[in-house]
């Protein structure tokens, strides 16, 4: 008898410990993130403007003390380094919440040690790399249990002082000016200089070097193909008017702190009379004129987020596209995964339809026929597909890891009809989704085929209505040589391996050194532009391909071009040419 | 016949006992932060519970060995990140702590 309860009891206890190990095995898959790749981090660790804005320090009795500087020196290093990942107010995208009430849990032995040594999640080992000292390590521990600081608001005051009309449009050439084909200008990004040189995509000379904000994010062009709109990250945006003898800005508006989009309004009988801007902070989208960028109407973004429905304090507004069609901007929020379609028929009563995506979305595009837009939500691995005729989601698409589609790139499949195809960050593949619900039903918002690339790190992926190449870029993969190259796919056979083009070496670029970034098409749709992105005290290049022989045509060098990035031609950034 | 009921009533007793052991250990190591850096059965930042009862299996020591590194911390056994100083956390429950990782 006593064996046998002994036995039993055995039994039991070793159940219970099962059981507790089974549920210490759930709470811990509970708490697996995807893991961050290197990719990824270099894409979003880039340095936020926050650093250098002079932020309130709301002391928190029970966080280690600070001094104010340096809880200042704290706060710059945060969003230079961390806030890409963590998020303004620490409350996590890509990196995990560090609010206080987890920050002080831990203690700053704790803290110091993911901060220096990093951990198999991808949080970046600052100190072992030496790009933090032990000092800075420690610091930084201390300065993440304080309450996070808020950063300023800007509101209508606040953009009012920094908006200016260079040029008022009564004084603007009433006719064109020079004699450059404006269609196939490419508005070329200098990152770290702050400027944008405007190129002329003919003879491949400088027209003008302007200067906008810092490390403009993305050209856009109005829909009558006048006037080209830049924003920078620190939220500046310009204005360009392309009719000028030497085309230059001719108003600029700061509207927030950080941000990365913009556009204007591409409706019939709404050409040119608007421009929308998106900002990460504050969390907020703003309407303006489309002749002089008076801003408008300023529109918050915070609120529930789609899926547990809790209240987000920085959702930030990731990307904007305009309508063909419908007087509409599609506005895509990275943090609540909601995209907003803001109809700007009657700005004061504006009327928004809430569509319900997944969380972190990032960029996208139109398909083909322009009625669908496809976005990506980055941290979920989805592709959200938008109808915007009927104003309502069509699919959720399940694609790889980290999937970062710029615009995408639109083709007919030989098999599958019409589809869209998104890279990854992530990972070395290339989705192809179907677009055609008409008459390719079977195969519409579905993946219908896998591609394997060089690696992850792609940014940019691009095709044009009269080529049949897919061009797939590289620039932020850790190895030098594939971000150096590019991949080229053959549309007709897209079973054989892609043709890999070494631009930075025709370039002449020193090996180790330059990224190659956007594909991006003249306006013919015969020649293919690439930057070669090196760093600020390296030289860099545009090299510009032939579509039909994939061999170099020209190398772009000039001491000007300083770290150039995106290049966007202007016609079919006017168009929606992708 | 009459004594199946004790029986069953001892074996549920020992087992509720058990059980409540267990997982007051679990939520123990989470209190006190250590499943920030190790998971039972994965390598983290720090190393597995049950790699650690593997290395420390049969020294007649361990406890005391591994109760004073978790107050004091340490590194080098499991590679280069060191294990910080967790001076705060109270003697009994360190010790409560180690016996159930080494019982893995």
């Amino acid at each position: 008898m006593n064996r046998s309860t002994l036995a039993i009891a055995a039994l039991a206890g070793a159940l219970a410990a099962g059981m507790a190990f089974a549920q210490a095995k759930g709470d811990a898959k509970k708490e697996d993130r995807q893991p961050v790749t290197g990719e990824e981090l270099r894409y979003q660790a880039g340095g936020s403007p926050l650093a250098g804005v002079e932020m309130h320090q709301d002391v928190n009795p029970k966080a280690p003390a600070m001094t104010k500087a340096e809880f200042d020196k704290g706060r710059q290093i945060y969003f230079e380094r961390c806030a890409g990942c963590h998020g303004v107010l620490r409350k996590g995208a890509t990196g995990k919440p560090l609010t206080p009430d987890i920050t002080l849990q831990r203690g700053t032995e704790i803290l110091k040690v993911f901060i220096k040594y990093g951990t198999p999640a991808g949080m970046p080992n600052w100190g072992t790399s030496g790009e933090l000292n032990d000092a800075d390590v420690d610091l930084m521990a201390r300065y993440i249990q304080q309450t996070p600081p808020m950063p300023p608001e800007f509101g209508m005051a606040e953009m009012k002082a920094t908006w200016k009309v260079m040029v008022p449009p009564e004084k603007r050439p009433k006719k064109k000016m020079n004699n450059y084909n404006i269609d196939n200008i490419f508005s070329t990004t200098l990152r770290d200089t702050g400027e944008v040189a405007l190129i002329d995509g003919d003879t491949k000379k400088i027209i003008n070097i302007v200067k906008t904000g810092y490390a403009v994010h993305i050209s856009r062009v109005s829909a009558s193909g006048r006037y080209v709109y830049v924003i920078g990250r620190d939220a500046k945006i310009n204005m360009i008017d392309l009719w000028m003898e030497k085309p230059d800005n001719v108003a600029e508006i700061r509207i927030g702190l950080e941000a990365r989009s913009v556009d204007t309004s591409k409706a019939k009988g709404y050409e040119d009379k608007l421009a929308i801007a998106g900002a990460y902070w504050p969390p907020q989208y703003v309407i303006m004129k489309g002749d002089t960028l008076e801003p408008l109407k300023i529109v918050s973004t915070r609120g529930m987020t789609v899926d547990t429905q809790e209240f987000h304090p920085e959702p930030r507004v990731a990307s904007i596209v305009a309508s063909h069609f419908a007087p509409e901007f599609v506005v895509n929020v990275k943090e609540t995964g909601k995209i907003l379609m803001v109809n700007y028929k009657d700005v004061d009563n504006l009327k928004v339809t809430e569509i319900p995506a997944a969380r972190f979305l990032h960029d996208g595009g139109w398909d083909a026929s322009k009625r669908y837009f496809l976005v990506a939500a980055n941290q979920s691995n989805k592709i959200a597909v938008v109808d915007a005729k009927e104003g309502r989601r069509a699919a959720l698409v399940d694609v790889d890891k980290i999937p970062h589609p710029g615009r995408g790139a639109n083709f007919v499949h030989p098999k599958f009809g019409p589809v869209w195809a998104t890279g990854h960050l992530g990972s070395e593949k290339i989705a192809l989704i179907g677009t055609d619900p008409k008459r390719h039903k079977q195969y519409a918002w579905k993946v219908v085929q896998m591609l394997d690339g060089q690696g992850g790190g792609n940014l940019f992926i691009k095709t044009h209505p009269k080529s049949t190449n897919l061009y797939v870029d590289t620039p932020l993969n850790p190895d030098s040589k594939i971000a150096r190259s590019v991949a080229v796919f053959n549309i007709k056979d897209l079973s054989a391996k892609p043709k890999i083009l070494p631009i930075a070496d025709w370039a002449g670029i020193p090996e180790g050194q330059g990224r190659i970034v956007q594909p991006e098409y003249n306006k013919a749709g015969d020649e293919v532009w690439f930057a070669v992105w090196s760093a600020k005290d390296q030289t860099s290049a545009l090299v510009v391909v032939d579509d039909k022989t994939l061999k170099l045509k020209t190398v772009i060098k000039d001491p000007k071009l300083v770290t150039p990035t995106g290049h966007f031609n202007i016609y079919n950034t006017q168009h929606d040419v992708y | 016949m009459q004594r199946k009921p004790m029986i069953l009533a001892l074996a549920l007793g020992a087992a509720v006992a058990v059980s409540g052991v267990a997982r007051a250990d679990e939520a123990l190591a989470k209190k006190h932060n250590c499943t920030a850096c190790h998971q039972i059965d994965k390598k983290n930042v720090g190393p597995a519970y049950k790699d650690v009862a593997k290395k420390y299996k049969g020294q007649a020591d361990a406890v005391a060995k591994l109760s004073d590194k978790v107050k004091k911390g340490g590194s080098g056994v499991w590679g280069p990140v060191p294990m910080p100083p967790n001076a705060a956390v109270p003697d009994a429950d360190v010790k409560k702590l180690v016996e159930w990782v080494l019982a893995m």
